[in-house]
């Protein structure tokens, strides 16, 4: 055996431990080796967990793990009163809840009016889900209503005129800003801090105090969009049900299963680039779950359907404290859609202001509307149909159903969805 | 030869610290020189701390080379390690701004590894920090992490980051080095403790950096031991311990 493998591998050339035995011998030679084998193996798989700790940091540090919320993508929920004039008003108007956050709006200002206008960008539709443009305009008046709270908030008394351009449909509104009180209101607070919380809410019910003040939200007559209730448990059941039913035909239908994942941003640089579209953060999961989700490699499509469809029947069916619908007289007129978006993010920063959590669920008038563009039998809208003709208080006849959520009290906060800058939303 | 990586070093350094400050100040509007980041702006800045770091690297190598005993060769490959390791990261931070700063910090690490390579105890320095290499690798991912985080969490990550360095630096002084590993692993850890990533890189700094720092405790006595036994000999080996 070769004198050195006796020696401590760390001494110098010739440097001899005092306790070493002088001479290596056969006997002593096995163990040592074995020792400096066994060190060797010990330090490499050191060397491979080390490897594995800066692969586990580098993807944390790619997907944004430890940065729910932080970047270019979320500046505008933190920067939106940074701005003056009627930019302050668009800068609000673009937090507005909106289908799959495609953000379909565009802005002008022109003078003392601001021009809102359907975002031309084919890219910026969800044609299969849907196909007549029905949350497109829900979304839509979602933001016109976050412009008038900034109006007021900041100075201007404004007048909305919809759809001022018979020509041009996709020129939704106008909005005059002429000189006014400021009213800032705490609905006109809660605008940073609406989201859509995907996540459990408490098995608390909702005070009726606090649902008639909502109801008293929208229209008093049948002019306009009104808010209709769901709580009694027997029909909040049905509803669940439908729900759940409505959520597997939409992932069944593949075209639309495909259509909604387009939007799904699982890569943190696409999200921060795109500043778009639904991500692990808003799903409303606990959060271990939402840092897996990002550390692990992107779902299919079809485990993100799995998933929705699973989350809707365990969470977001079970824990919804009431179902809330937002009628109007006609679901095909864009400016009843335009009211009726105006009426949804109302509620939902009224709702945001009381501690209130509201989901948008939309399952069920996506089937029925693409049953109707498919030439379809109309399971879901024939259910719509006695749904409505089967809860109390729905009002006028005529009436449909717009557009459908779920509130409560939440378990946890709802994280914010990535946003577009103004500069990149005004013509 | 460590007088040349010295000075390609602290040039590297130098260039890589400009580079930090351009992408910086103008990385929005020059997005094909800086890799086309989404926040040029902290990207540069950190680049700006490594090109800082790898110039005092350089700095230390040249007034190394001008000592008449040299340097430790433990301590040459640490510094080829850090400038290896800026040189390689950097192409990650400012794109094609680093095309010159990072081979010059390349080939000092390169010369100062061959350097290193010529002496007969580089086997054994290379095992005597082949532990504190491997804690330093979690101690960077706290500092990568802290860059996104919030600011809270960025000061923990940042605090963490450096202070699990410093008980590296300090392995031998056995209470300052584990006092130093705890402060840095668990608050970033804590804080974050639902991110998976800080947990899990916090029980490998503190599993890491114990089997560091006793390993140094056993080599700083076998070490002592050798002293004794054979002080002429030992001494060149290490002028640590001149």
């Amino acid at each position: 055996m070769p004198d050195s493998e006796t020696r401590d591998p760390e001494a110098a050339p010739g440097a001899v431990a005092p306790s070493d035995p002088a001479p290596a011998s056969a006997e002593t030679a096995g163990p040592v080796a074995r020792r400096s084998v066994l060190r060797g193996i010990g330090l490499a798989g050191a060397a491979v967990v080390a490897a594995g700790a800066g692969v586990l940091a580098y993807r944390g540090y790619d997907q944004g793990v430890v940065a729910t919320g932080r970047g270019p993508a979320y500046e505008p929920w933190r920067t939106w009163r940074d701005h003056r004039g009627p930019a302050a008003a668009v800068a609000a108007a673009l937090l507005a809840a909106n289908p799959h956050n495609i953000q379909p709006w565009l802005f002008r200002i022109a003078g003392e009016d601001i021009d809102v206008y359907a975002d031309p960008d084919p890219e910026r539709r969800i044609p299969v889900l849907d196909p007549y443009d029905r949350e497109l305009h829900v979304g839509l008046g979602c933001a016109l209503e976050n412009l008038v709270l900034a109006a007021r908030a900041g100075g201007s008394d404004p007048q909305v005129r919809l759809l001022p351009d018979p020509g041009n449909a996709g020129h939704v509104a106008t909005v005059t800003l002429r000189p006014g009180p400021r009213v800032a209101g705490a609905e006109y607070d809660a605008i940073p801090h609406r989201h859509t919380n995907r996540g459990p809410y408490r098995d608390r019910p909702i005070e009726d105090g606090l649902l008639g003040r909502m109801r008293a939200l929208g229209a008093a007559d049948d002019s306009g969009p009104r808010l209709v209730w769901v709580t009694d448990p027997a029909q909040r059941s049905a509803v669940s049900d439908l729900m759940v039913r409505a959520a597997e035909a939409v992932t069944a239908d593949e075209q639309q299963s495909v259509d909604g994942f387009a939007w799904f941003r699982a890569d943190w640089d696409d999200i921060q680039h795109h500043r778009d579209g639904l991500t692990v953060d808003a799903q409303g999961v606990p959060a271990p779950v939402r840092s897996a989700a990002k550390l692990l490699p992107a779902q299919s499509r079809q485990a993100g359907d799995k998933f929705w469809v699973a989350q809707t029947r365990t969470v977001h069916t079970r824990t919804a404290a009431a179902y809330g619908m937002i009628l109007v007289p006609d679901v095909n007129d864009p400016a009843d859609r335009l009211r009726g978006g105006q009426l949804l993010q109302r509620l939902h920063l009224f709702a945001t202001a009381q501690g209130l959590a509201l989901q948008h669920m939309n399952q069920i008038t996506e089937r029925a509307d693409r049953e109707r563009q498919a030439g379809l039998a109309p399971e879901f809208g024939d259910a719509l149909r006695n749904l409505l003709d089967n809860t109390p208080g729905t009002g006028a006849p005529g009436d449909r159903v717009l557009v459908m959520f779920r509130a409560g009290y939440p378990v946890r906060a709802a994280l914010a969805s990535p946003r577009r800058h103004v500069s990149e939303v005004l013509r | 030869m460590i007088r040349v990586a010295g000075w390609l070093a602290i040039a590297g350094g130098a260039l890589a610290a400009v580079a930090g400050a351009v992408a910086a100040v103008a990385g929005d509007t020059i997005p094909e020189w800086t890799g086309n980041k989404q926040a040029p702006e902290l990207l540069g800045t950190v680049t700006v701390g490594l090109g800082l770091l790898a110039g005092a690297c350089g700095w230390w190598l040249s007034r190394a080379a001008a000592r008449p005993a040299g340097a430790p060769t433990a301590r040459l490959l640490a510094a080829a390690a850090i400038l290896a390791a800026v040189g390689v990261v950097g192409f990650t931070t400012v794109g094609t701004l680093w095309y010159v700063p990072g081979p010059l910090l390349l080939a000092a690490a390169a010369l100062v590894i061959a350097e290193a390579a010529r002496r007969g105890d580089a086997g054994a320095s290379l095992r005597r920090l082949w532990l504190p290499m491997l804690t330093a690798v979690p101690a960077l991912g706290y500092l990568l992490l802290a860059g996104t985080a919030s600011p809270a969490a960025a000061a923990a990550g940042v605090f963490g980051g450096l202070a699990v360095l410093a008980a590296l630096v300090v392995r031998r002084r056995r209470r300052l080095a584990y006092a130093l590993l705890l402060a840095g692993a668990l608050p970033f850890a804590i804080i974050t403790w639902w991110s998976i990533v800080t947990p899990v890189l916090a029980v490998v700094i503190l599993v890491l950096g114990h089997l560091s720092i006793v390993d140094a405790r056993r080599t700083a006595s076998a070490d002592s031991q050798k002293i004794l036994v054979n002080p002429v000999e030992m001494a060149p080996s290490d002028s640590t311990y001149q």
